[in-house]
Order: structure tokens, then C-alpha cells, then sequence
């Protein structure tokens, strides 16, 4: 016990650094959120289910479209599909969970929480994650309400260029993939391009036009791409990546 | 709350709770086949063109080219600074300053 105690203070540690991550993109959220014309309960309870940064953008950006909830629930599942590699592979990591535990978990599994879970030595006992999901969720649900808020008061000219964030965001990541490999602008450019073409000249629906576009690049790019570029992604104690 | 708003509040939810959980509870998944793990690791890659493009041009109607100067700023200040907060910062900066200049 006293070994589990200490474990949630040593995940507590390492979430802390997560929610300061957080606080921001969820300030951005909350902004966008108000701007899109949801309102402080939505945006807070949004916050609060889904907590899952990328989708939630995602999902009010096509909202402000006009797009159809299957839709949008469609291209959320789609953004969240990676998550089915993390949790396969942190289940792996954790030694000894209960099934609520798992379901506790699973729930708070982002792309920060795994990626601190998964390079740490050894196994994981269920009070660390619980220790670096809670403050994870908190500073995300947080931030979102305080960028609601905050929302209310900006000047204008300081409003509208606050819809540049999320963009921002995406191509920061985007970048930090490109530090690894220069093929990986390839796949996003293709997937932008075909994303563009679709929307813009094609006029179809963007829901689906996203959907195609992530499905026709991925799947390019699972095809074409060298293994080394695949196995830097690799994440889960791979059996089949081993010769 | 938007009563509209409900059903996608609870769709979103379920979708990425499924998306995280099952693996848990199907012990299967942890081998799944490797085409499909090449596919499903290369999906955040792609999806991050996807999001950016062409939304990035449709933020700013009044003046389209405001939008990849934004994201111009935060590639650069993500390539030689790193993290998140300085390239959003940075980019938001960029794109205030451009609008009290020249709008």
C-alpha cells in the first residue's frame, strides 16, 4: 500500500507538468468554443466527456460549418483512432488492474499521459495514472471554462486573431513530427491537399472529406513510407516489429 | 446547455472513450495486424494536414493569406523554439500585429 501511495505522488508529479501543458490549449478551446457559439455549459461539459484536445477542435470547427453530428462524430472517432495503439499498448505497461481501474484509466489516456506513462521504466501501477490523469483533466476542463470567460472580455481585433490557435497547434505538432522525418510533411501535405481539393472544389461535405482525406494519406503512407519512419511511431512492445 | 448540442456531446464522448478503452478489455488488440498498425500509426499524421488544411484559409474571410501567415509563425517558432506555447503565442502575435497594421 504504502508503495501504491507513493506512486500516485510520483504520477501526481509528472501530471502537474501536464496540466500547465494543458491550461493553455484549453484557454484556446474555450475561446474557439465561444466563438462557435456554444455556451459556458457546453464548452465545460464538453471538456469534462470527451477530453481529447484535437477532437474537440475539430468537432466545433465543423459544428461552425454547418456539418451533420454523424459526421462530426465519425471524424472524432477517426482523430481518436490512435488511441486504440496507446491503449493497447499502456495495458501492457500496467501491472495488475482492475476492471474499473482499466475503465478509469482508459478514460483519461491522452496522447501527453500516454507518452509520459510509456517512458517510464517498468510497469505502472494504476495509482500513477491516476495521479498524472487527474490533474491532466483538470487543468484541460479548467482552461476551457477560464477561456470561455476570457472570451467575454478580449478586444475585438485580439478575438479574431485568437482563431489562428488552433492552426498554430496543429502545425507545431505537425512540426515536431517533421523534426523526426521529413517524409511525414509529405503525408500531411497529401492528406491537406486531398482535404482542399475535396472541400473546396468538390464542395463535399467536410465531415467526410476529412475522413477520406486521413484514410487516402494514412493509407498511402502505410504503404509507401520506410520502415524506420513506422517503427519510430511503433508503441506498443511491438511482437510483430521484432526481426 | 444547448439542448441541440446533446446528442453530439454524448457521441463525441463514447467514440473516444471506445477509442481508448476496448484495447483494455480485448486482449486480442495487442496484436493486431501489422498493416493496420502502419495505417493507425501514420493517422495523427495525416489527420494534422487534414485539420490544418483548408480550414487555415477560411478563418480569416476578410483576408485569407492572414491564415498561413499565422501558421508561418508558429512553423518557424515550433522548429527553432519547440514545445506549443511560444509557436500559439507567437503565432496569435503575428496575426494581432498584421490586423492593427494593415486592417
Amino acid at each position: 500500500m504504502a508503495k501504491n501511495s507513493s506512486s500516485f505522488l510520483s504520477g501526481l508529479q509528472l501530471g502537474i507538468p501536464i496540466f500547465i501543458g494543458y491550461f493553455p490549449a484549453a484557454v484556446a478551446f474555450g475561446l474557439v468554443a465561444r466563438s462557435a457559439g456554444l455556451l459556458f455549459g457546453d464548452t465545460v461539459v464538453f471538456s469534462m466527456t470527451t477530453f481529447a484536445g484535437a477532437s474537440q477542435f475539430f468537432a466545433v470547427n465543423l459544428l461552425r460549418s454547418g456539418a451533420l453530428i454523424l459526421e462530426i462524430a465519425l471524424g472524432v472517432f477517426l482523430v481518436n483512432l490512435r488511441h486504440v495503439l496507446f491503449s493497447a499498448s499502456l495495458y501492457q505497461k500496467l501491472s495488475n488492474p482492475g476492471r474499473a481501474q482499466k475503465a478509469f484509466i482508459a478514460f483519461g489516456n491522452t496522447d501527453e499521459v500516454f507518452s509520459v506513462a510509456s517512458t517510464r521504466e517498468g510497469k505502472v501501477t494504476p495509482a500513477f495514472m491516476a495521479g498524472l490523469e487527474i490533474p491532466a483533466w483538470s487543468g484541460w476542463v479548467i482552461g476551457s471554462a477560464a477561456g470561455f470567460l476570457v472570451g467575454t472580455v478580449l478586444p475585438e481585433d485580439l478575438q479574431i486573431s485568437v482563431g489562428i490557435t488552433l492552426y498554430a497547434m496543429f502545425t507545431s505538432l505537425l512540426i515536431q513530427e517533421v523534426k523526426r522525418s521529413f517524409r511525414y510533411l509529405g503525408i500531411a501535405a497529401l492528406s491537406g491537399l486531398i482535404n482542399t481539393v475535396a472541400v473546396l472544389i468538390l464542395s463535399i461535405a467536410p465531415g467526410w472529406a476529412f475522413i477520406i482525406s486521413i484514410a487516402a494519406a494514412g493509407g498511402i503512407g502505410a504503404l509507401i513510407l520506410p520502415e524506420e519512419d513506422i517503427s519510430g511511431q511503433e508503441i506498443t512492445e511491438g511482437h510483430t516489429y521484432d526481426s | 446547455m444547448t439542448p441541440e448540442l446533446v446528442p453530439l456531446l454524448i457521441l463525441c464522448a463514447l467514440v473516444t472513450y471506445l477509442a481508448r478503452a476496448v484495447p483494455f478489455f480485448l486482449d486480442w488488440m495487442k496484436r493486431l495486424p501489422r498493416g493496420i498498425r502502419r495505417f493507425l500509426s501514420i493517422i495523427p499524421i495525416a489527420a494534422l494536414g487534414a485539420l490544418i488544411f483548408p480550414g487555415v484559409f477560411m478563418e480569416f474571410t476578410f483576408f485569407p493569406p492572414l491564415g498561413l501567415i499565422g501558421i508561418a509563425a508558429a512553423a518557424a517558432a515550433a522548429w527553432f523554439a519547440g514545445g506549443l506555447i511560444i509557436p500559439i503565442g507567437g503565432s496569435i502575435l503575428v496575426v494581432y500585429l498584421t490586423l492593427l497594421l494593415f486592417f
